[in-house]
Order: C-alpha cells, then sequence, then structure tokens
C-alpha cells in the first residue's frame, strides 16, 4: 500500500515536472506583452487604439496592452505607480508640463543610449519638442503629438466688404486679421454685437493651468522673459499690469461668462459663430468643419500667430505642449517598449497625428504635403518660434501653475488688484524656484 | 408617525396637499436630471444653442457612444462587485460592532467607540497615499479584494454609527427575555434584535453601498486595468480636449439605472421593515 | 473548547463566559479592518505631515511643524479655504436639515406612489459626483444652461449672471449641486426616523389640543434628536469632502474664492504632490470638521436639553 502510495506520489512528480517544462517552453514562444497608458481622447488614446493592431502585426513578438485615463487620472495614477516602484506602465505617454517630476524624478529611463544604438538622430525632432524631455543633455522621452497655441479668425468676415466699410469708418483703418494686442482689441470691441448674441474674442478664465502661460505670453510677447537669466522671475513689473488690464477688459468682447470657462468651452463658441477670433490649441484646426462639433465650414476660418506687443520689442510668442514617450525604469521590458516607441515615431505613424488636429513631433514631417496644405499647422509652426512651456520648476512645477492660474483669476474676478496680483505672482514664483533650488537670487 | 389627516372635507384638501407637495417635491430634484437627459439626447451642435432647446430632434447615438468610448460596461460590472460586496461586509460587521458598543457594558468600550466614530471624520484623500502602499506591499493592488476591504472600512463607522442609534432606541427586554429563556447574546441578536432593526440595516445597506459606488479615491488609489469602477471610467470623460457632455451625461444615466433598480427594489424591504418598527413602538 | 466543557458542566457560568468574550468576538472584524486599512495609514499619514515628503520624487526630511504653520500662518490659500469651508459647510447643514426634514414629512406619509417618490428623490445621491460636476457645469452654463435664461424669463433676473465665475454666485451654485446630491442621504435618514417615531405622544398631545407648530417643536423635533444627529454629521462630513464638483464648477475660482477644503487638499497633497504638506492640511481639516460637529453637538443639547429622548415617555404629554 505504502509502495504503491510512493509510486503514485512519484509519478504525479513527474507529471507535475513535465506540464511545468510545457508551461515554460510555451511561455518562451509567447510574446510579450508591454503596457502602455495614455490620455483616454481622441488624438492620443483613440489613434493609438486604432494603430496598435498594425504594430502588433509586425512586431510578432510583442503585444501592447493600452490603458487610457482622464487627464488629471492618468497623472496620478502615473504619480502613485513610480511612488511604489511597481513599474505598472512600461511606457507612460505623458504631458510635458509634468516633464519636470519625471526627469528630475529618476522616474523615466535616459534614452541618449538607445538612440544612438539604433541611429535615430535627436535633431530630426522639432527642438522646441523635444527639449521639454531633456535634462542637461539627457533625452527623457521621445516627442510624440504636439499643440501650440494659435489665432483662429473668421476669414469671411474680415474679407466682407461691408465689415471692411464699417470698421474703416470706424477706427479709420483697413480691417486686418490681428497682429498687435492693440488691433487684437480693437477687432474685439468691433464685432461684440450682444443684440446678435455675437462677440469679437473668446478668452477663457477659469482657473486652470492655461492663465499663466497667456501672463507670460504677454510678457514675452512685449520683450519681457517671465524667467529671466538664472531663473529670476519677471512678474511684477508694469508690463504684467498691462497684460491684467488689456486681459481683464478682452471679457468684455466675449460672451457673458467667458471668465468662468476653460478653453475647449471657448472653442465650440468660436466653431459655432459665436465670436470672431478664438485663442487656442492646435487640435481646434481638426475639428474645423466637423459638422457634429460645429456649425462653421473649412473656409470660413483661417490662422495666425497669437497677437504681439505694441512696443518695438514686440514679437510673437506662444505655448504648446508635447505628449511624450516615456520608459519607466522600473519596467521588465525595456527594450520591447522601446522597440514600440521607436515604431510610433517612425514618420507614417508621425503623420496620423496631423489627422486629428495635432502637430507631428519630427521636422521631416512638416514637408509631406498633406501637412503643408493644412493653413493651421502652418501657423502653430511659425508658433514654435519663442514657444514657451512650463518653467523647469521640478516638484514645484504643478504647484507654480495652480497658484499662479488662482492670481491670474482673481483679477479677472475683480477680487484682487492688477499691482496685487503681479506682486503675489511675483513673490510665488520666486519662493518656488528658490525651493525648487533653480533660482538662488534674493 | 403619520400625521393624523382629519376627516371629511379637511381630510380632503389635505390629501391634495400632500400629493401636490410630493409632486412638487419630486420635480425638484428630477429637473437637473432631466435636464441632464436633454443633452445626452442631442449632439454637440445641438447643445451650443442658445436659448437652450426642450424640443430638438433627438439622437440616441451618445448612448452608443458611451459603450464604445469608455469601458462603461465593464465598469459597471466591477462597481456592481465592489459595492454590494462592501456594503454587505459593512453591514454585517457594522450590526455585531453597534450592538457591541451599545449593549455591551466592557473595559475600553468609549474609547473604542470614539476611535471608531472619529476614523469617519478623515477625508479618505489624507489617507490615499499610504493605503495605496500598503495595498501594494500586500500586492493587492488592482483587485477586487484590496477595493471591497477599502470600502468597506470607509462605509464601517458611518455604519455603526448609524445602527447604533437604531439599537439605542430599542428595548432591552426582548433581547433579556430571549436570554433567559436559553437564548446566548449573539443568538439573541441574530434573532431578536436584527430583525427589529430591519429598516435601520436596510438604510444602512443601502447609504453603505452608495458610499462605496460614489467612492473615487479607492477607485482612483485601487483600481486595476480590470477592475476600475465607474469613478474611474467616468472621470476619463475630462480630457484636455474638453468634455463630450452629450455622451458623459449618456453614460451618467447608464449608470444610475442600476442603483435605482436596487433602491426601488429595496424600498419594499424597508417600507416593510419600517412598519414593523412602528408597530413594535406602541 | 474548553468553554463549551465548563458550559457543559457549570450552565451557570456559561452566561458570564460568553458575555465576557462577546464584545471582542462581535468587535473584531471591525477592529482588524480599520486598524489595517484605515488606522495604520492614518498613523502614517500623521508622520508624513512632519516630513516634506513628495509624490514620486527623492528626497525625505523632517521638517518639524512647519507644514503646519505653514497652512495656519503664511499660507492664505488655506486660510481663505478654512474659513470659506466653515461657511459653506454650516449653510449646507442648514439647506440639507431644513429641505430633507420637510421633504422626509411629506414622503414618509401614507400615499399611492410614495415608494416611487422617495426612490426618485434618492437619484441624485447614487450618481457619481463627477457626473454631478458635468452635469452641473451645462446647467449652470452661461453659454448653454437654462438657469440663466429661465430666471431672465421669469424676471427675476435683469442680467445674465455667471454662475460659475462671480464670487457668490459661484459659491451659489456649488452650494445648490452639492445639497442637490448629500441632501436626499438627510431625507433618508429623516423618513426612517419619522417612521420609528411612537404614535403616542402625538395622540396624547392630540387629546390635549396642541397645535401641529407645537406637536413639532416639543414632541417630533426632541423624538428625532438621534437621526438629527446623524444627519448633521454625516452633512457636515459630505460638505468637508466635496471636491469633484467644486474642481469642475470653478476650478476653485474666480482666484480661490470658491477653493474648499476638500479640493485644496487634493490640489495641494495630489495635485502639487506635497504630501506632506497636504497632510499636514488634511489633518487640519479634520479638526475644523471636529470643531463644527461639536458646535453642532452642544447646540442640539442645548435645544432640547441633556435627554432628549425623554420626550419619549408619556409623563411627558403636556405642553
Amino acid at each position: 500500500m505504502r509502495r504503491r502510495l510512493g509510486l503514485t506520489a512519484r509519478l504525479a512528480l513527474v507529471a507535475l515536472i513535465m506540464s511545468f517544462l510545457i508551461i515554460n517552453a510555451t511561455a518562451q514562444t509567447k510574446p510579450v506583452t508591454i503596457n502602455v497608458v495614455t490620455l483616454a481622447n481622441a488624438e492620443l488614446g483613440d489613434v493609438l487604439k486604432l494603430i496598435v493592431p498594425k504594430f502588433e502585426a509586425e512586431t510578432p513578438g510583442i503585444k501592447v496592452q493600452l490603458d487610457t485615463l482622464g487627464m488629471d487620472t492618468i497623472w496620478n495614477k502615473v504619480k502613485l505607480d513610480y511612488q511604489s516602484g511597481a513599474g505598472t506602465w512600461d511606457v507612460p505617454i505623458l504631458w510635458d508640463w509634468w516633464s519636470s517630476v519625471i526627469m528630475l524624478g529618476n522616474n523615466a529611463e535616459p534614452l541618449n543610449k538607445y538612440m544612438t544604438r539604433d541611429g535615430i538622430d535627436a535633431a530630426s525632432y522639432v527642438p522646441e519638442l523635444l527639449r521639454d524631455w531633456t535634462w542637461k543633455g539627457t533625452i527623457y522621452g521621445i516627442p510624440y503629438h504636439s499643440g501650440v497655441y494659435t489665432m483662429y479668425y473668421r476669414k469671411d468676415l474680415f474679407s466682407d466688404p461691408k465689415e471692411k466699410a464699417a470698421f474703416k469708418a470706424k477706427f479709420s483703418r483697413e480691417l486686418l486679421p490681428p497682429v498687435t494686442w492693440k488691433d487684437y482689441m480693437q477687432i474685439g470691441e468691433f464685432f461684440t454685437r450682444p443684440d446678435k448674441n455675437f462677440y469679437g474674442l473668446a478668452p477663457a478664465g477659469k482657473t486652470q493651468a492655461d492663465l499663466p502661460f497667456i501672463w507670460m505670453i504677454y510678457l514675452q510677447s512685449v520683450g519681457i522673459d517671465a524667467f529671466g537669466p538664472d531663473m529670476k522671475p519677471n512678474f511684477d513689473n508694469k508690463a504684467s499690469l498691462d497684460f491684467f488690464k488689456l486681459w481683464k477688459k478682452s471679457f468684455d468682447f466675449a460672451p457673458p461668462g467667458n471668465i468662468a470657462v476653460e478653453h475647449f468651452e471657448t472653442e465650440p463658441q468660436f466653431l459655432n459663430g459665436k465670436t470672431a477670433t478664438l485663442i487656442s490649441w492646435t487640435p481646434v484646426g481638426g475639428m474645423i468643419g466637423n459638422p457634429k462639433i460645429g456649425t462653421l465650414k473649412a473656409e470660413q476660418v483661417a490662422t495666425l500667430r497669437i497677437p504681439k506687443g505694441d512696443g518695438p520689442n514686440g514679437k510673437h510668442s506662444s505655448m504648446g505642449g508635447t505628449w511624450g514617450m516615456t520608459i519607466n525604469p522600473k519596467s521588465k521590458h525595456k527594450e520591447e517598449g522601446w522597440t514600440f516607441i521607436k515604431w510610433l515615431t517612425l514618420h507614417e505613424r508621425d503623420l496620423i497625428a496631423t489627422n486629428f488636429g495635432y502637430l507631428p513631433a519630427r521636422k521631416a514631417s512638416y514637408q509631406f504635403d498633406e501637412v503643408k496644405d493644412k493653413d493651421y499647422v502652418q501657423a502653430s509652426l511659425r508658433g514654435y518660434e519663442n514657444m514657451m512651456t512650463a518653467p523647469p520648476l521640478a516638484e514645484y512645477t504643478d504647484e507654480w501653475l495652480d497658484r499662479m492660474a488662482k492670481v491670474v483669476s482673481a483679477v479677472f474676478g475683480g477680487s484682487k488688484t492688477p499691482e496685487a496680483a503681479a506682486k503675489e505672482g511675483q513673490a510665488i514664483s520666486v519662493e518656488l524656484a528658490k525651493k525648487a533650488g533653480v533660482y538662488k537670487g534674493n | 408617525m403619520i400625521i393624523h389627516t382629519g376627516y371629511g372635507k379637511k381630510r380632503q384638501s389635505r390629501r391634495f396637499l400632500l400629493y401636490f407637495a410630493a409632486i412638487a417635491i419630486v420635480l425638484a430634484f428630477l429637473i437637473p436630471l432631466l435636464w441632464m437627459l436633454l443633452v445626452s439626447l442631442k449632439t454637440r451642435a445641438q447643445l451650443y444653442i442658445y436659448p437652450p432647446q426642450l424640443i430638438f430632434k433627438p439622437t440616441f447615438e451618445n448612448y452608443l457612444n458611451a459603450f464604445r468610448v469608455v469601458p462603461l460596461a465593464h465598469s459597471l460590472l466591477n462597481s456592481v462587485i465592489i459595492s454590494t460586496s462592501a456594503a454587505t461586509l459593512s453591514l454585517i460587521f457594522g450590526v455585531w460592532g453597534a450592538y457591541a458598543l451599545s449593549r455591551l457594558k466592557f473595559r475600553g468600550r468609549s474609547v473604542i467607540t470614539q476611535l471608531i466614530l472619529g476614523s469617519q471624520i478623515l477625508p479618505p484623500i489624507a489617507i490615499l497615499v499610504p493605503m495605496f502602499l500598503l495595498f501594494f506591499k500586500l500586492r493587492l493592488v488592482g483587485t477586487y479584494t484590496a477595493q471591497i476591504l477599502a470600502n468597506t472600512s470607509f462605509a464601517l463607522p458611518f455604519a455603526i454609527f448609524m445602527l447604533m442609534q437604531f439599537i439605542d432606541d430599542l428595548p432591552q427586554d426582548l433581547e433579556k427575555a430571549a436570554m433567559i429563556d436559553g437564548c446566548t447574546r449573539f443568538g439573541a441578536l441574530m434573532r431578536i434584535v436584527m430583525p427589529l432593526i430591519a429598516p435601520g440595516m436596510g438604510g444602512t445597506w443601502i447609504l453603505a453601498l452608495i458610499f462605496s459606488w460614489n467612492n473615487f479615491v479607492v477607485a482612483l488609489a485601487l483600481g486595476g486595468r480590470n477592475t476600475n469602477p465607474l469613478p474611474m471610467t467616468l472621470v476619463s470623460f475630462e480630457t484636455d480636449r474638453g468634455i463630450d457632455f452629450a455622451t458623459a451625461s449618456a453614460a451618467g444615466l447608464i449608470t444610475v439605472i442600476p442603483v435605482f433598480i436596487l433602491v426601488l427594489l429595496s424600498q419594499r424591504f424597508i417600507v416593510r421593515g419600517l412598519t414593523k418598527g412602528a408597530v413594535i413602538g406602541e | 473548547m474548553t468553554i463549551q466543557a465548563s458550559q457543559l458542566k457549570r450552565p451557570g457560568r456559561k452566561k458570564r463566559a460568553s458575555e465576557h468574550y462577546t464584545p471582542l468576538f462581535l468587535l473584531t472584524p471591525t477592529l482588524l479592518l480599520l486598524v489595517v486599512v484605515t488606522l495604520f495609514p492614518l498613523v502614517f499619514g500623521i508622520g508624513v505631515s512632519f516630513t516634506d515628503w513628495k509624490l514620486a520624487f527623492p528626497g525625505l526630511h523632517f521638517v518639524g511643524v512647519d507644514n503646519y504653520t505653514e497652512a495656519i500662518f503664511r499660507s492664505p490659500d488655506f486660510q481663505h479655504s478654512a474659513a470659506i469651508s466653515m461657511l459653506f459647510t454650516a449653510l449646507a447643514v442648514l439647506t440639507s436639515l431644513v429641505i430633507g426634514f420637510l421633504v422626509a414629512i411629506v414622503l414618509s406619509q401614507d400615499f399611492i406612489g410614495n415608494m416611487l417618490a422617495r426612490s426618485i428623490i434618492l437619484l441624485p445621491m447614487m450618481m457619481t459626483p463627477i457626473v454631478v460636476g458635468f452635469n452641473f457645469m451645462v446647467f449652470f452654463s452661461n453659454d448653454y444652461g437654462p438657469v440663466n435664461y429661465i430666471l431672465q424669463q421669469l424676471h427675476i433676473l435683469t442680467r445674465p449672471v455667471t454662475w460659475r465665475g462671480e464670487a457668490w454666485p459661484a459659491f451659489f451654485a456649488i452650494l445648490a449641486s452639492e445639497s442637490w446630491m448629500s441632501t436626499p442621504y438627510v431625507i433618508l435618514i429623516f423618513i426612517a426616523g419619522i417612521n420609528s417615531l411612537p404614535t403616542e405622544p402625538f395622540e396624547a398631545a392630540e387629546v390635549d389640543g396642541a397645535r401641529s407648530v407645537q406637536q413639532f417643536w416639543h414632541i417630533m423635533l426632541p423624538l428625532l434628536r438621534g437621526p438629527l444627529m446623524v444627519a448633521i454629521i454625516l452633512r457636515i462630513i459630505l460638505a468637508t469632502r466635496t471636491f469633484d464638483t467644486v474642481y469642475l464648477l470653478t476650478g476653485g475660482g474666480p482666484g480661490a474664492f470658491t477653493e474648499l477644503i476638500g479640493l485644496h487638499i487634493y490640489r495641494v497633497g495630489l495635485g502639487y504632490g506635497q504630501i506632506g504638506r497636504g497632510n499636514a492640511v488634511a489633518i487640519l481639516s479634520v479638526i475644523m470638521s471636529l470643531v463644527l460637529i461639536m458646535i453642532a453637538l452642544l447646540g442640539l443639547s442645548r435645544m432640547f436639553g441633556r435627554k432628549g429622548t425623554s420626550g419619549r415617555s408619556p409623563s411627558r404629554r403636556s405642553i
């Protein structure tokens, strides 16, 4: 009895070992699955969902598991994941305003050695986009899509003889798309017709991260760098007071209630023929002419750069943001992750972005006909010049964006004077730049 | 308690008043939801017409979209699994705990009571990160277990607090009689106390369920790809390209239906329990 | 096993032994869960509030009570947030109690369809807060919301109000949406309370000729002391946690006017990734809630005397 039991046990053991071997053998031929996370929107999440099967077909060894999350959620989830060191996602595709934490917190794999090995030239990317993913010469992310603040206007109205005559009668100059902030305000005043539910401008004033950028854009447009040499903040000056006065005034020429909306709420206003101009992100270009979103037709819209300052130092300025592909240093499949990134950055994939209104990341992509023909792409491309992005305040960048947004919003809402706001913005910037260790001055 | 409605004509006019008030109340609570229903039936272009239209050509595309753009069906199922489990656990543990704290005399009772109830005041957001790290060390992040346990622990103090009120109001004589007849404490709790506080238990269960159903913090910290409950899915409507209000409204309405059915069904149970409680009270 | 054996022998000791272990047995699951899932992270969280720990960023230093002193003395955002939250919480509690009580009285009556009515008014609290936020974003919008349009048609407003952008209207919009979402909890508690009220004190009062108002103040409210307390505490807790609705409706604006404490904790802790400071703010908010709860409970016992439940006894029937 005991012997037979022993025999059965031994047989069972052999069977167990055999099955283990078989499982291991199949596991070796089984493809590696990499986990990718990005934003759940049409341009990123939906596009990737469409093209991932293509990648899997071309690369039999790798399967991609794609997670798409909401804007705030993705960053919170990824931060928690970094903190735990779990490496849940091999390839997080993230927004460059977060890149300080990603790069300075060692939360992304340096990519230089992969790029050199595989002959991917850093110079082939739009430098302004790669810049946000580079820290002291080390590249931590490959730009994927980008968007730039651009000005959209109603071409049909600006060429309407009746409007032209009326404008000339009022301002004794030709009606032309706005080049300077002064033009911008005049056009705002001219087109604002509340009785017809039509307005000249479409600024957005809700407390959110775009607000400090608008401030910085204005400063740069009159020749002041918001963060000077050695990261010295320059917010407490006359230009800032001008900015607050001008931008607060611009809400008089906007649909009522715009001090409480975000940029994505002003976009439908413009796209449904409620405003004559709009300053917003590049992807609006991809939405023009889509009857599901708005009534405006493609031929009614043209694009321009953001207005420049009125003085002699005036120049065009803009802000941008880039989604960058990174590799989690805790990932167990870095090579496979890199293979995926490399595949995504090739020209044909790079171009997909433009179909959804985003801008491609590689310089060469701008030579293709599909891109060259698009008016908004060209305007945005010019926007790369003097392009702002989030200041490198390391782990204090998010705090800076939020607290500065509150200051700007308080002026728009009337609870703070421009003078107090300029002082407070300066104090916040100095405090955080010092805390982050990027500014040493007093 | 039923407000005495008098007799004859006075009674009739009171009836009328009652129905009028009930309809007004229901409408007041429904209007934002009805508006949501309207939004969910509009295209994006229709939504931006001002003044807002009440009559328009409705589209049902948003409802189909809701299932297409986010994993709505899956997260609905996840939410049901997590919330019902958490609510049931909170109810069972809650009744036991509430009974012990409100009926039994033992050393440290008041300290434990205060600790348990005090923990409810803590906003979940304050312990999100440590909680995440704890479950990470237990290798439970992204599992149902983690979310059920966390939701239970968030709902439990309130469940205990609520049930204690009901048990406090109960006369002790019935239990004592049962225990003289040879029933154990636990038996008295299960057979005498629990049936008597059934309305309270029903209400507690629903509250615990809804607490868990809407707990975004637990979902954010402990949800995983296959176990993400509704809050995580719904929040993904918020992107840098704006919020698709129509689809989000459709999704929001779809997700409220299962809870609504649950509440509608358990109302029957609550009402029965309530009348029972009233009879005993007399 | 040993207990069972002794029970068999000496039935007299059975009760005492089991009596001794019952609390332990009944409380074990609760305590275990709370210690592991809440208390441990809480102690950890309190510890973290004395450090400069940043999420996903290396470097951790002990900073003493700096996070607390910074919030209390040097952070205008926190100071304002605490003040506006106190006001918000007080108003939210009042609104919900008054509306909740009136609705509960109507819905606790016996009429056809009251089950459906009760279920419908519970709908708002079943909505995920984020969806409520989306919904009220549209509802209060100047572009496509009905509120301004209706109020202007009714000549209550002469000009459109920016519900999401002007300080007090925004505060009101948040109060309205948050109360819409949370009042059903209060209603549920009151319905349960009203339904388990004994009838004899009311019958007695009727015999004595007391009017409805007197019945309400002198019999009903004291009898509902328990549910009232539950409702107040729950409402304070819910109001302190509000953040998704505010985040979506106003983003805390204009400026930081409507940045309630829940949103402030979320922003500092998770948004900025400054967990140390975020936890300090969270713990301060707990103290704030405690103070509010104490005030409310003190007020309650002032109103009804120390033993409000004694109103139940028939000897108190004279009013």
